[in-house]
């Protein structure tokens, strides 16, 4: 297979201009919105020219097109500011929430695509029977729940009731003490939680768009032929049918990947887990303009990564799609 | 294995490695009594001028890291608060008030360094610096030298005698000018992280661990000027945002302490068995701010009317029953200045709406709802989604003020927006909340020119009265003037009074000693200590 690197070029410089657009319409909406963490004042008896020199010292005094050019000029030679809700550069702020978020997302897309895989499977092979059925009303019921909730009820069942699990952070406080292995052991059993929290909504996901894939494939003339020659059910399933239903599952899952991050504020807040969500989520709620756009900057390059992976993987998978289309 | 599962587990190590490892400086040593406490939010910084006039910043920076020269007292019943010796060890004034001589005692930051004047004149010029631009800077208006007299006296001198000289004089902890005046004024607000590596302590706790956004790591001071105290050899702070997941957490033993809490989280913990409660009157209180710009709410008589029509006993009774009390002025009722004699208009909607037709309003098309020139009274009751009490007490106010022919229309709103609206006045009545302090100055929320007049309130007899209270000396002379205030205000109703809110914490039962009060939940967290099996 030649690769296609003018094609790749273009795409390149596509995703680069959609990431400009994104982070200048964030930034003019976040500086045309009401309230400014960086001027607002917590004691009611401060004086007005206090506010007034806040904006000074920030640069927000200005004019917006001002301010634009120099955030973008700056943003370009990789300096994002510095965030008023951690006092700390932005930079600092993201690539500490970062690997926590990437193990989340990580933990949760792989353990949510093993159970939706199998799940899928199971229910397309057991098609309108009770076990389909039941797989069908559990994927509607965790698509249906909201993620917080989901996220309580497990705090609630395997922390406070049984005491099983930590019910948040990335750590137990007394994680220093531990030797490396006992300290990685901590830290999973502090992920299974939010880690099996974001991942039944992608299970549910997967499995549903597998059956129905699946479902399709199944009547197709070289399932057919295949179960002619006397393969088993199981060989049939996976060996021919499942190939050919997995390109929108991997399509779906490649857009899945900034919902993981994006989608993850409220595991993030429930379970307190530092990541990148529960930054982009204060950071809106305190008006932290630096941190809202490179949040908003991360979520978008995900968003086009995504993209651009499941192009790949589905390419990867059914070359065919790779093929150009007759002139 | 496969190349893309190989792949998978090698980023999966890498970030477990990146997100598992050790912070630089923890301890290895095991603690023999530990609090740990939940916080809704991070501490910003470990530089009290940077880190904003939020409620971590107070109960962290300002009581357990570091001391102030004197530690103000919650006794303020029945007197003004009493000071009694932090970093000061005594202290004299001038015959004419104009100058205070303040002895330190002999304290050592945590690096073994001495306290000494230079470190109060240093913390005196850095918070008056116009390029660090001190949220509290304000409060150092009157003074205008801190004079090093010895190493371990200073003289602080005031422009004029004021009521507040005392706690504006001790606003702010004391800061380590040998650790710190190496970095320019200049250079503060633009090296923020700076103070975190060059941290040393003069409070009753060192800060043995800060993870952002996880935990902060409280350890004993062994330099601090009290030898017999913290108790504790350790707090953890843990940071919680989400409120149930705090009392879930505390359900299960993990938590000592959660603040704040409502009538329903109190019978929950306390139902746990784990928990015992601890209830004080804040100096908080709830109430709804009137827009004067709209040619009706600037008729006093109609605000009047308005209030008449709320039945704030009901209000109490039914969101925090037996917490909160009615309350009748700016001036919360467990502050020695309030006037005991002012009593809250009462609960009267017939009364009301007899006053609202004396003034021209008529049900004319027979729909409960009052007219004047052709134009129902109606407005917008808007308050922050936020908080679910005060938009259940927006639902609740809308109910009764219907009862007096008043249509209401209740509006919770994202808290900054709101915030916005209420600078640019863009609203009819707000539900909010203002909490006031030792100084007793209610004029920002008041007094025409005030930035937080949002309903554009103006009275000049008021602004006079203001005027007086800044010129007051002496005790008589505050109350009296406090006095008159509230009684204007009342008279004039811009706020209708709603609540002022007791404050319920849950404390666990293997904690001992614990005392918290209007200044903080913590405010002797020093000497709290854990029952020893």
């Amino acid at each position: 297979m030649k690769p296609d690197v003018r094609g790749l070029g273009k795409r390149l410089l596509g995703s680069i201009l959609v990431l400009w657009i994104v982070v200048t319409a964030v930034f003019a909406a976040v500086h045309l919105a009401p309230g400014d963490a960086r001027t607002r004042l917590d004691d009611p008896r401060a004086p007005e020219s206090q506010r007034t020199r806040l904006q000074e010292i920030y640069g927000l005094a200005e004019p917006l097109p001002v301010r634009y050019v120099r955030w973008l000029a700056a943003a370009v030679r990789g300096e994002w500011g510095l965030s008023i809700t951690h006092q700390r550069p932005v930079g600092q702020v993201i690539s500490a929430a970062l690997p926590p978020t990437l193990l989340l997302g990580a933990s949760a897309i792989a353990v949510g695509t093993v159970l939706g895989l199998g799940s899928g499977l199971l229910a397309a092979a057991r098609a309108h029977g009770a076990a389909d059925r039941i797989l069908r009303w559990l994927s509607v019921l965790l698509l249906s729940t909201p993620t917080f909730w989901l996220g309580l009820l497990a705090v609630l069942l395997f922390s406070v009731h049984w005491g099983w699990l930590p019910a948040s952070h990335l750590r137990s406080p007394d994680a220093e003490r531990l030797s490396g292995g006992g300290r990685a052991i901590d830290l999973l059993r502090h992920l299974i939680l939010p880690a099996l929290t974001l991942a039944l909504p992608i299970a549910a996901g997967v499995s549903r768009t597998l059956r129905s894939r699946l479902l399709d494939v199944l009547g197709q003339d070289f399932i057919l032929a295949a179960r002619a020659r006397g393969l088993s059910k199981s060989a049939v399933l996976l060996r021919h049918a499942l190939p050919n239903a997995l390109p929108p599952v991997v399509q779906n899952l490649g857009l899945d990947l900034p919902l993981v991050v994006s989608g993850s504020i409220a595991t993030e807040v429930v379970f307190a887990w530092p990541g990148l969500g529960r930054v982009a989520f204060d950071a809106l709620q305190g008006r932290d303009l630096p941190l809202v756009i490179a949040t908003t900057l991360m979520s978008a390059t995900l968003v086009v990564a995504g993209t651009m992976f499941a192009d790949v993987a589905v390419a990867l998978l059914d070359p065919r799609t790779l093929r150009e289309a007759p002139r | 294995m496969s190349r893309p599962g190989a792949c998978f587990a090698l980023a999966f190590t890498v970030c477990l490695a990146g997100v598992g490892c050790t912070p630089k400086g923890a301890s290895t040593s095991p603690p023999a009594s530990v609090a740990t406490i939940p916080l809704s939010a991070d501490l910003t910084s470990v530089n009290e001028l940077l880190a904003g006039g939020s409620q971590v910043t107070g109960d962290l920076l300002r009581r357990q890291l570091f001391a102030t020269l004197l530690e103000e007292q919650a006794d303020f019943a029945s007197h003004p608060p009493t000071f009694a010796p932090g970093l000061a060890e005594s202290w004299t004034w001038s015959p004419d008030r104009l100058s205070l001589e303040i002895h330190l005692r002999n304290a050592r930051w945590s690096d073994g360094v001495p306290v000494s004047a230079e470190d109060v004149r240093f913390t005196w010029r850095a918070q008056t610096s116009p390029a660090i631009a001190w949220e509290q800077a304000f409060s150092k208006e009157t003074i205008t030298d801190v004079e090093v007299v010895d190493p371990r006296t200073v003289r602080f001198h005031f422009s004029r005698v004021s009521f507040t000289q005392l706690p504006d004089l001790n606003e702010g902890v004391i800061l380590p000018h040998h650790a710190w005046s190496s970095l320019p004024f200049e250079e503060w607000r633009k090296q923020p992280t700076w103070f975190r590596d060059h941290l040393v302590t003069n409070g009753p706790f060192l800060l043995e661990r800060w993870t952002p956004q996880q935990e902060i790591a409280l350890a004993r001071n062994p330099n601090y000027f009290r030898p017999e105290l913290p108790k504790l050899d350790r707090v953890l702070f843990r940071i919680l945002p989400d409120r149930e997941s705090q009392l879930l957490q505390a359900q299960a033993g993990g938590l000592d302490y959660i603040e704040g809490l409502t009538v329903r989280e109190a019978q929950r913990l306390e139902g746990s068995g784990l928990f015992a409660l601890q209830r004080y009157w804040s100096r908080q209180y709830n109430y709804i701010g009137w827009n004067t710009r709209r040619p009706w709410l600037a008729d006093p008589r109609i605000r009047r009317a308005l209030t008449l029509a709320t039945d704030r006993q009901e209000l109490v009774d039914t969101l925090a029953p037996g917490l909160y009390r009615v309350a009748s002025s700016p001036i919360p009722s467990s502050v020695w200045a309030h006037d005991p004699t002012l009593r809250p208009l009462p609960f009267d909607p017939a009364l009301a709406r007899r006053e609202l037709e004396a003034l021209g309003f008529r049900d004319l098309d027979g729909d409960g709802v009052l007219e004047r020139d052709g134009r129902p009274l109606r407005l917008e009751l808007a308050t922050n989604a936020s908080s679910p009490l005060r938009v259940d007490a927006t639902a609740l106010l809308a109910r009764q003020m219907r009862r007096a022919g008043i249509d209401v229309r209740p509006a919770a709103v994202d808290f900054n927006l709101l915030l916005a609206r209420l600078d640019r006045g863009d609203f009819d009545a707000v539900l909010f909340a203002w909490g006031i302090d030792t100084s007793l100055d209610v004029s920002f929320a008041f007094e025409t020119k005030a930035q937080q007049n949002w309903g554009a309130f103006s009275d000049p007899a008021l602004d006079a009265l203001f005027e007086d209270f800044r010129q007051a000396t002496n005790d008589a002379q505050v109350q009296e003037v406090v006095h008159r205030i509230e009684a204007r205000i009342h008279q004039l109703q811009p706020y209708t009074f709603l609540w002022e809110a007791q404050r319920q914490d849950a404390v666990s039962r293997r904690l001992l000693d614990v005392r918290p009060n209007a200044l903080s939940a913590f405010a002797n967290l020093r000497e709290w200590s854990v029952v020893r099996p």
